[in-house]
């Protein structure tokens, strides 16, 4: 045996310092939205390259055949052939579903360790593209690649930070974040993603957390994965509306929900946010309308209610109006802070 | 000399049996712990994924491999893929050697020299297990070890699975190596 020592404690070594080798290597702790320096912050999530798979192709079937409890958190989409329904409990097993619209590619993303669900058009430099999933983190949001060029893009930003897309911003559509039981009453002619997915997976397991019980990972606690900025002034995961506009802002979801309407007046952009009772959800439009700024405020019994005396849908239309919908999405707070430290901030 | 200190092992039955006991449970909750298994209501039915034979090698993390078969049986679903179940075999295999040797060695202390290895061989069982349940651990773990701590424990992921075969082969072999040979 004793013989045998020195080779077994070389290779036990070995490993540890191979293992050690893989380590990424501490973050920078400069302070910038650079994709050159967001880069630097990559970390990796475990998965390799669309190890959480993305599905290609979806399968829908009528609000009635669905079976789900109502406070489960959907997706909406909608578009002209009519509104889906993208259920978070398979979402949270593959992140991506890439569809095609109306002629045009898009995808429907979520990442679950920041609360944020975005969809995005998949054309790109005039090239139609498809996303998949690296397997790396950023501020502890999903990196996507374009198939295309292989380039990494945080979900959040929507802006590729490595790759022939440096640079280059993402254009995102309206997804709106409501739950199940408002969802199929609201849209019971909507199709609904089922789990006929082209995987064999196990989804009524949510290895993060679930959104039907209190104390788990999507209502408290702190990030899993690091993140360049931190602000404990708010809860992590308390959920904003991040809204990328001309300049950055988040709005506390709760304050939108408590005043029904919450305007934002920045140097360059004049927008509202506006409470949707129905599907306990927020709209972000521009309140820019023919050169004049509207201001549209809620008055119980009115609802929403501009100053020239016109009443507005929470889906920002009026009767021969409609408001242009500003690029935004539920978010969990420390990611928006992350990404965004100097945005303003309203709650 | 070894094979035959293994044949002494396995010709206790009591042993044995411990060991398979021992086993079949690491088996079950290794498959458990890669979400192989779902115990719920369900139907009764066998579906393979699209495409199943160019899917083979995809792969959801280092050593797991993504389920192309779905079985439900009524209580229970399994998502299968068949490396999944070799290498949950494999490493059963060895948890079996290894507790039907501390069985053999507990049962039989006049046959075994000084038992200073036990410690040895409860350990590589015990990194197995972790080893097996690493990828939902590692989620578990997050809010205790903090985020810097995850990404550790991320990047030493790979090397779980060949680190716990090579320390269970030599917990192994260091508790054969107290066990006299067949006279």
């Amino acid at each position: 045996m004793n013989k045998h020592i020195p080779l077994l404690a070389t290779v036990l070594i070995a490993s540890f310092v191979l293992g050690l080798g893989l380590l990424s290597t501490s973050p920078s702790q400069t302070i910038s939205e650079n994709a050159t320096e967001l880069s630097q912050h990559i970390v990796d999530g475990g998965p390799p390259p669309d190890g959480i798979p993305p599905i290609e192709e979806p399968n829908y079937a009528p609000v009635e055949s669905i079976d789900m409890e109502d406070e489960e958190p959907v997706f909406i989409y909608n578009t002209k052939e009519g509104t889906y329904i993208y259920s978070q409990r398979i979402l949270v097993s593959h992140e991506i579903v890439n569809e095609e619209f109306d002629g045009e590619k898009v995808s429907v993303t979520y990442c679950p360790l920041t609360g944020s669900a975005l969809a995005y058009n998949g054309t790109m430099n005039s090239v139609e593209t498809t996303f998949g999933t690296s397997g790396k983190l950023v501020n502890s949001n999903l990196i996507m690649y374009d198939r295309e060029t292989d380039s990494y893009i945080p979900q959040i930003l929507g802006k590729g930070i490595q790759g022939e897309l440096q640079g280059k911003q993402l254009e995102l559509n309206p997804l709106t974040w409501s739950t199940w039981g408002d969802a199929k009453e609201v849209y019971p002619e909507a199709q609904v993603l089922t789990e006929d997915t082209g995987f064999a997976r196990n989804y009524d397991l949510d290895p993060y957390g679930d959104y039907l019980s209190e104390g788990t990972y999507y209502d408290s606690g702190q990030p899993f994965f690091p993140v360049q900025h931190q602000d404990l002034s708010e809860e992590p995961k308390e959920v904003y509306i991040g809204i990328w506009g001309e300049t950055p802002v988040g709005v506390k979801k709760e304050k939108v929900r408590q005043e029904k309407a919450v305007q934002i007046d920045t140097d360059e952009q004049a927008l509202v946010a506006l409470y949707d009772e129905r599907l306990d959800a927020v709209r972000v439009f521009d309140r820019e309308k023919d050169g004049e700024t509207l201001d549209i405020t809620y008055e119980s019994g009115e609802g929403f209610v501009d100053d020239q005396g016109r009443t507005w849908s929470a889906e920002g239309e009026s009767k021969d109006l409609s408001l242009d919908w500003v690029e935004s999405f539920d978010v969990f707070w420390f990611a928006w802070h992350a990404f965004f430290p100097e945005a303003d901030v309203y709650r | 000399m070894l094979t035959q200190k293994v044949e002494r092992v396995l010709q206790s039955k009591k042993s044995k049996k411990i060991g398979v006991i021992g086993s079949i449970a690491f088996f079950l909750t290794y498959l458990y712990s890669i979400d192989s298994i779902n115990i719920h209501l369900t139907s009764v039915g066998v579906e393979t994924v699209p495409n199943w034979t160019q899917r083979l090698l995809d792969t959801r993390a280092p050593y797991l491999w993504e389920p192309v078969l779905r079985l439900d049986l009524g209580l229970i679903s399994l998502f299968l893929h068949p490396l999944n179940i070799l290498l949950a075999l494999l490493l059963s295999f060895l948890v079996f050697l290894t507790i039907t040797t501390m069985a053999y060695m507990y049962k039989n202390p006049k046959t075994c020299r000084v038992n200073k290895t036990g410690i040895m061989g409860v350990l590589p069982a015990s990194l197995t297990g972790f080893a097996c349940c690493a990828p939902s651990l590692s989620l578990l773990l997050a809010p205790i070890l903090g985020a810097s701590s995850t990404v550790l424990f991320i990047n030493i992921l790979p090397f779980f699975i060949p680190l716990s075969t090579f320390l269970l082969l030599l917990g192994i072999y260091l508790l054969l190596k107290d066990i006299e040979p067949i006279s």
